[in-house]
């Protein structure tokens, strides 16, 4: 008796498939040495400043990712936020985690960010932008901006 | 064209319930074993409207609500139906749950095809209400499952999990309407309130303590069909309720993983929201935009809760400043769409338009 429901969005859907099918980062050509591999335990960040660019390097269980230092909410220093893994979206009741040690936590307002792909965790659109790191055979790490 | 999402009907001497209490239950109604606890806050002026005499049955309410007031539908919330859920004795308030349907439908429904009706329930034993439910759910006038807003968990615990399966089996909405509240606990977490008026304007609180559940334990993932009816809750809360419960979406997601969707995209799509007793700000036009913010035009539908004391009159209850599309959905098109009536003719559309 009651009309039909509108048909939903699952925004939170979207977010999560791009995070599980990450986009490389955008080619830039810069090369900046930013010191070593050793510097950073696995878990760990460091963030370096380039210009006016502030990144964190974290070094993940993955390997080495890079991400803007600049929450696209009210501008905190996202990579000093604390690191996590979340809960994909799942049935009702049932929690299964996923991306253990993957997800930054913005300082401010928690707001959820997955390094590897910079997508927001909480909408189909947010992101932030993610750079390439390369490591040398002695450990020497290159951030391309 | 109008639809009153609220009109209270009680048993009177012209239409006692008596004769629909299941015989196996006569005994303990005789007892008093419905006995229930009130919320012990009396309104010291009475609540029903003073310039009308007693409703006393279905021709009555025709001739001194509907007609007046050119009422196409309108959505009845019995006093029985709504109280139903506080009786102590479990037994005896799924007896009285039947018995309140049974009277409804023989004095009400049978009565005009104008009186939409409320399936009563017991709250506390969810497999009674569920087969309650599909029982007189299937009458084909019934179009909502109807509960107060106290309660002994919020609305979204699983505990309600078999009457929301019942309700969405039979295409009927599930309406919370206010009546009860402060009778197992405070209507505002801190305290109790002191007076009548502290008590009616905490009301909200209540709805949104419920809506919050709703969202969070996955009720509408769990139950895509379903529509709930948050009918004399309050309107204006909304927007700012969902802009807080969107934000904080964005950092605890994770706690809440079953939610696939900003939560309130859910409500909009599964709650409507009935108007009386509508907020009067000072200046008109940020009721309106309070209404055009939580996308009224279709969320929110019109309500009177006759015969009480804070009435609604639906000529006067909106503001003039009011689009003529948002008026006339709210009084008509957003109810008719929830529960699967007519359609507003054409022409009238039309003309509605034009202005």
């Amino acid at each position: 008796m009651s009309a039909e429901p509108e048909k939903p969005c699952q925004s939170l859907l979207v977010a999560f498939a791009e995070a599980e099918a990450p986009k490389s980062p955008k080619r830039r050509d810069k090369e900046v040495a930013v010191g070593n591999a050793s510097e950073i335990p696995v878990g760990k960040c460091k963030i370096v400043q380039i210009g006016h660019l502030s990144i964190g390097l974290f070094h993940l269980e993955e390997g080495f990712y890079a991400l803007r230092n600049d929450c696209p909410h009210q501008g905190a220093e996202l990579c000093k936020g604390s690191i996590h893994g979340t809960h994909r979206p799942s049935d009702v009741t049932v929690f299964d985690p996923a991306y253990k040690g993957r997800i930054v936590r913005c300082p401010w307002h928690g707001w959820e960010f997955d390094i590897v792909s910079g997508k927001g965790l909480y909408n189909a659109k947010d992101r932030v932008p993610t750079y390439e790191v390369r490591v040398g055979p002695d450990g020497e790490l290159t951030l391309l901006v | 064209m109008i639809i009153d999402c609220d009109v209270h009907i009680n048993p009177t001497s012209k239409c006692p319930m008596e004769p629909f209490v299941p015989p196996r239950y006569r005994e303990a109604f005789a007892a008093k074993q419905t006995s229930a606890p009130g919320h012990g806050y009396a309104n010291p002026f009475g609540v029903h409207r003073r310039d009308i005499e007693p409703i006393e049955d279905a021709a009555d309410l025709m001739r001194v609500h509907l007609d007046p007031l050119n009422i196409t539908y309108a959505l009845l919330q019995p006093g029985p139906t709504i109280h139903a859920s506080l009786i102590h004795a479990i037994d005896v308030a799924n007896g009285y749950a039947q018995a309140a349907n049974d009277w409804l439908i023989a004095n009400f429904l049978e009565k005009s095809p104008r009186f939409l009706g409320s399936v009563a329930v017991n709250m506390n034993d969810p497999a009674a209400a569920a087969a309650e439910i599909r029982r007189v759910g299937g009458h084909p006038q019934m179009v909502q499952v109807l509960t107060n807003g106290e309660s002994t968990h919020l609305y979204g615990h699983r505990y309600y999990n078999p009457i929301y399966e019942a309700c969405c089996e039979m295409g009927l909405v599930f309406a919370v309407h206010p009546g009860a509240e402060g009778s197992l606990n405070s209507t505002t977490p801190v305290g109790r309130p002191s007076s009548y008026f502290e008590w009616h304007n905490s009301l909200p609180l209540n709805f949104q303590g419920h809506l919050g559940s709703l969202i969070a334990e996955g009720t509408f993932e769990r139950f895509p069909e379903l529509r709930v009816l948050l009918v004399e809750g309050g309107v204006s809360w909304l927007a700012p309720f969902l802009w807080r419960v969107d934000k904080n979406f964005k950092a605890l997601r994770s706690t809440v993983p079953w939610l696939k969707e900003r939560p309130s995209e859910y409500v909009f799509r599964h709650c409507r929201m009935t108007t009386q007793p509508v907020e009067e700000p000072d200046n008109p036009e940020h009721l309106v935009s309070l209404f055009s913010m939580i996308h009224a035009g279709r969320t929110v539908c019109f309500s009177t809760d006759f015969p009480h004391w804070d009435f609604d009159n639906p000529a006067r209850a909106f503001p003039s400043c009011m689009p003529k599309e948002m008026k006339n959905r709210i009084l008509y098109d957003n109810a008719a769409e929830l529960f699967g009536l007519p359609a507003r003719p054409k022409v009238e559309t039309q003309e509605v338009v034009k202005q």
